[in-house]
């Protein structure tokens, strides 16, 4: 199965990515799109600009043609920025933003004041929490619901580590050559017996 | 047929093909399974293992899994039945039995080469002479031809010496006729006598491992297994002490020469000194004496006293009396209560060296005699050391988990799994088990004796099972109940202050399966007989066909039957009229 | 907004489990495609009405929205395809009917393709007729292994013409090669030493 963590052309998660909203103000006039229109910029005045919240995808064009100005979101402005660096294990980052290192990955590299501070941030965070999540995939068996707080990213790296080390472990304790069911089948066969007893 | 040479009249032939090999639920089939299994991975051989309880699930296996399949192993099954008749086999299939029940079938011990015993017949099975039981037909039919041809002879002589001729021959058709009817008799009472009562051989497992030893693939683990089969017979009382120490000799030579690299070993070692000298994966089975209390070193030393048969027969536990005789016992031996409380592996290290002393001490006083037999230890580096007898209990216990609502035959394979070494776990979850069902035991006991529920019937006693009493639905496995039985029997024998019931034999029945109320009955021969044979199969089977009750005697061993629940009174009537 | 209805089909596909494949939603992947075409018909139309002041923006953003419905879609149709590929190594040339259900005709055509590309390229590895790769995805041990049947599975025909009739619960000795396959189905357990 191909699965690379990287962005490319086929990955969800970077299509999914792409999708987060960003608030931002029109700077000039935008023609000819329905429903832009009411959010066009009346007078010179900055404060007054109507606010709308448009995906990632979309600011990119804007910005090529200079139309749009836009702010950090929420979970990397200064504020969070500051609570990342502080403590950064403790942060729940799938509530705060599911694709956090893609999406702060991607809003770094747009034109903005504070795209340095962002890329900086995500770096650190990155290796903050890295040593909790490999001593969380080494160490437990069960599914304690302590991963709820991983980003997707985070995510990947976690159940990849996880699968390694059961390997790993059932090589030490029975020696390689053992043949298994498909896990595939199994888990066809464990979704059947848990639908039949739903329906029950 | 018996087969003399295993290799070349038994494994050579059965390595070419594929076989099917049957097995029968208990602790012995299963070891020598595990060991034939043993062997037969080391030739690479097809063969399929089906586990079987009763002579229709017999029937049932074969008749589907006969196609293509030229040899046909029995284990433990088959050998106390006429295969021949039961099964209508072609022409061209041989069966192999290795069964320790006796007596063989007759008809089996004579076929010609389609039923083959891997056994030698020994001395006191008195097996009937070929002449005795089965008579030449075609003899006697070309005698009664040459009379009558004497008879069509062209008689135009003189009709006074065809008379002559004819009397003479009507008084030799007479005599035949007589000899014939007092042949008869004879057999049917040589045959009365053969399977009157019915005993235990010599153990499969141990025979597995002669087989073994002689194609070379011994180790110390299929050693292990074939000692579990012989601990299996004495610890339920299916061989005599004697066999058993006879066994427990060659057993031991076994052992010098399998774990003799360990010695050797261990010598060098002590020379040279640069190893330690107890290298710790090393797998040696040890032999000496050993308790006869059941699981002491998985358990507590007071549990163990008090639910262990022999212990709490001898001292009779289950009074009050009795239970201040286990303290003072436990005092006289400088036991702490504390200590006799906790797990025997977490007990003081002196007191835990001094045990086996201070048990041998106490066992000449308190009327505690036989408490050390000769017996066999697993070493495996530093871990806990299983004796025999442990492994036999966790293999009964797990062999009938079933009400956990998994399926007969998947406790079979759990079983045979549990002797494993890499499945230890589920070896540990057998002696769980095993303790909660010896302890179980024992209050079963305590409250029949209270309530008086061991009832003298004239010839017998019997014990009945309740349906609904508490815990009590494992002993719809026979085995659990010939234990239950052997164990009231005892207990009754002991508590009985007069002595003129101690000879009587015992009877219990337990629930079978409560939805089609079938129940079983167990009949177990009485203590004070020193060889261990039951003539409760033929009496079974004689009620069984004198009456119109619906018994079937299913299993292989012939003192087990069942029938309905409530045909039960009607047999035990019956069986009283018969017996006395 | 552009693009919703594309975000759904993917959000579809996400929540599904990573060896699963949901029915092939036709309807949204029709509902895409007219979006693109009218976003296209939009944009020629912009061009042609206002040629002096182009609204570049727009046009812009319209192009901008047909390449993310295709990257999607295209996203979309090789995720399942992925998923198949998986389901040829782990389960085999057959597929179970409820899978069957969920494809598309041209992807049952693609996984048949497939299968018969990989078997050709197969026969032209290794030494006489074939490697064959599905097989020995772990190092064997021996040629033979215990196993055990788990379900009543009828007549299995040996390599030496043997038959052996699968009941549930009995145990047999296998050749290594013919056991594989069942074990990875379910069919048979293999049983530990």
């Amino acid at each position: 199965m191909y699965r690379n963590i990287k962005p490319h052309y086929f990955s969800i998660d970077a299509i999914m990515a792409a999708q987060e909203k960003i608030q931002c103000s029109f700077i000039k006039k935008v023609e000819c799109v329905d429903f832009l229109d009411s959010f066009n910029p009346e007078k010179d005045d900055e404060e007054s600009d109507p606010k709308i919240e448009l995906p990632l995808w979309m600011i990119q064009v804007f910005l090529a043609g200079k139309s749009i100005q836009f702010d950090m979101p929420k979970a990397y402005n200064e504020i969070y920025r500051d609570v990342l660096t502080a403590d950064a294990n403790v942060v729940d980052l799938f509530k705060l933003c599911k694709h956090f290192y893609l999406f702060g990955k991607f809003l770094s590299q747009l034109e903005h004041r504070e795209a340095y501070e962002v890329r900086r941030t995500l770096i650190q965070t990155f290796i903050d929490r890295f040593k909790q999540t490999m001593d969380w995939a080494q160490n437990i068996d069960d599914n304690l619901p302590c991963f709820n707080r991983l980003d997707c990213l985070e995510r990947l790296i976690f159940n990849d580590a996880r699968v390694a080390q059961q390997h790993l472990n059932t090589y030490l304790t029975e020696g390689s050559g053992q043949m298994e069911i498909a896990a595939m089948i199994l888990n066809y066969r464990k979704r059947k017996m848990h639908e039949s007893r739903v329906l029950e | 047929m018996f087969v003399d040479d295993l290799v070349k009249g038994f494994y050579d032939v059965v390595s070419s093909n594929k076989i099917l090999i049957l097995v029968n639920y208990d602790v012995d089939a299963i070891c020598a399974a595990k060991i034939f299994q043993y062997i037969l991975r080391f030739d690479n051989v097809i063969y399929v293992l089906v586990p079987v309880k009763t002579t229709t699930e017999l029937k049932k296996v074969y008749k589907e899994q006969k196609a293509d399949v030229k040899h046909i192993v029995l284990i433990n099954c088959g050998g106390s039945l006429d295969i021949i008749d039961i099964l209508e086999p072609e022409e061209d299939i041989i069966f192999f039995v290795i069964d320790s029940h006796r007596p063989t079938d007759i008809c089996n011990v004579y076929s010609s080469s389609q039923i083959r015993i891997l056994a030698t017949p020994e001395n006191d099975e008195k097996i009937p002479k070929f002449d005795d039981i089965f008579i030449d037909e075609e003899s006697s039919e070309e005698e009664d031809s040459n009379s009558d041809d004497l008879n069509e002879d062209s008689g135009n002589d003189a009709i006074e010496k065809r008379q002559n001729k004819r009397r003479i021959l009507q008084q030799n058709a007479f005599i035949k006729r007589k000899e014939r009817r007092n042949w008869e008799e004879k057999r049917k009472k040589l045959l009365f006598d053969y399977t009157q009562f019915s005993y235990y051989g010599r153990s499969t497992a141990i025979l597995m491992y002669d087989l073994a030893w002689k194609l070379h693939r011994e180790s110390v683990d299929v050693l292990w297994w074939g000692i579990i089969g012989v601990t299996e017979q004495f610890i339920f009382g299916k061989t005599e002490n004697m066999l058993y120490l006879k066994e427990v000799e060659l057993i031991g030579d076994h052992i010098g020469r399998i774990c003799e690299s360990a010695v050797n070993h261990n010598e060098l070692n002590s020379l040279s000194q640069t190893v330690p000298s107890n290298d710790s994966s090393n797998l040696r089975i040890e032999s000496g004496k050993d308790l006869l209390l059941a699981l002491y070193r998985h358990w507590t030393i007071e549990s163990s006293l008090r639910y262990s048969m022999f212990t709490s027969v001898s001292l009779k536990l289950w009074t009050v009396k009795g239970e201040k005789r286990l303290k003072q016992i436990l005092a006289e031996m400088g036991l702490p209560l504390s200590e006799s409380r906790q797990m025997y592996r977490s007990m003081d290290l002196n007191l835990r060296k001094q045990f086996f002393e201070m048990m041998e001490k106490i066992s000449n006083t308190h009327n505690l005699l036989n408490l050390t037999y000769p017996s066999f230890i697993l070493h495996q580096g530093f871990k806990t050391r299983y004796q025999s007898a442990d492994y036999v209990y966790s293999m009964i216990a797990t062999l009938e988990s079933n009400i956990h609502g998994k399926s007969s035959a998947e406790c079979f394979y759990n079983t045979m799994d549990s002797l494993s070494r890499s499945k230890k776990n589920l070896l540990d979850e057998g002696i769980e088990r095993a303790k909660w069902i010896l302890t179980n035991m024992f209050r079963h006991i305590q409250a029949a004796l209270d309530m008086r529920q061991v009832i003298l019937a004239g010839p017998f006693y019997y014990l009945i099972v309740q349906e609904g009493t508490l815990n009590s639905q494992h002993y719809s496995d026979p085995q659990l109940l010939i234990m239950l039985a052997s164990f009231a029997l005892r207990a009754q024998v002991a508590s009985s202050h007069k002595n003129r019931n101690t000879h009587l034999p015992l009877i219990a029945s337990a629930v079978l399966d409560s939805d089609q109320d079938t129940c079983i009955i167990v009949g177990i021969p009485p203590i004070t007989e020193s060889l261990p044979r039951s003539f409760f199969g033929k009496a079974f089977e004689q009620v069984a066909n004198k009456t119109n009750i619906d018994v079937s005697l299913d299993y292989f061993d012939s003192s087990i039957a069942k029938m309905q629940i409530k045909d039960r009174p009607k047999f035990f009537d019956a069986l009283t009229a018969l017996l006395s | 907004m552009y693009c919703d209805k594309v975000i759904e089909l993917l959000k579809e596909l996400e929540r599904s489990r990573e060896d699963t494949i949901p029915p092939y939603n036709n309807d949204g992947i029709n509902h895409v495609l007219s979006e693109m075409k009218t976003l296209d018909a939009e944009i020629i139309d912009l061009l042609r009405t206002q040629k002096d002041n182009l609204p570049l923006d727009a046009i812009r953003l319209r192009r901008a929205a047909i390449e993310r419905n295709k990257r999607c879609l295209l996203t979309y149709i090789w995720t399942r395809i992925q998923r198949l590929k998986e389901m040829r190594w782990e389960i085999g040339a057959i597929l179970p009917s409820d899978v069957r259900q969920n494809l598309s005709q041209s992807e049952i055509e693609w996984f048949n393709n497939y299968c018969k590309t990989l078997v050709s390229y197969m026969k032209t590895i290794g030494p006489d007729t074939g490697l064959n790769l599905t097989q020995d995805t772990k190092p064997p041990k021996s040629l033979y292994t215990e196993v055990r049947s788990l379900v009543d599975a009828g007549k299995l025909e040996l390599e030496s013409g043997e038959v052996l009739i699968l009941r549930k619960n009995s145990q047999y000795m296998l050749s290594r090669s013919q056991a594989e396959p069942l074990i990875r189905q379910g069919v048979l357990e293999q049983v530990r030493q």
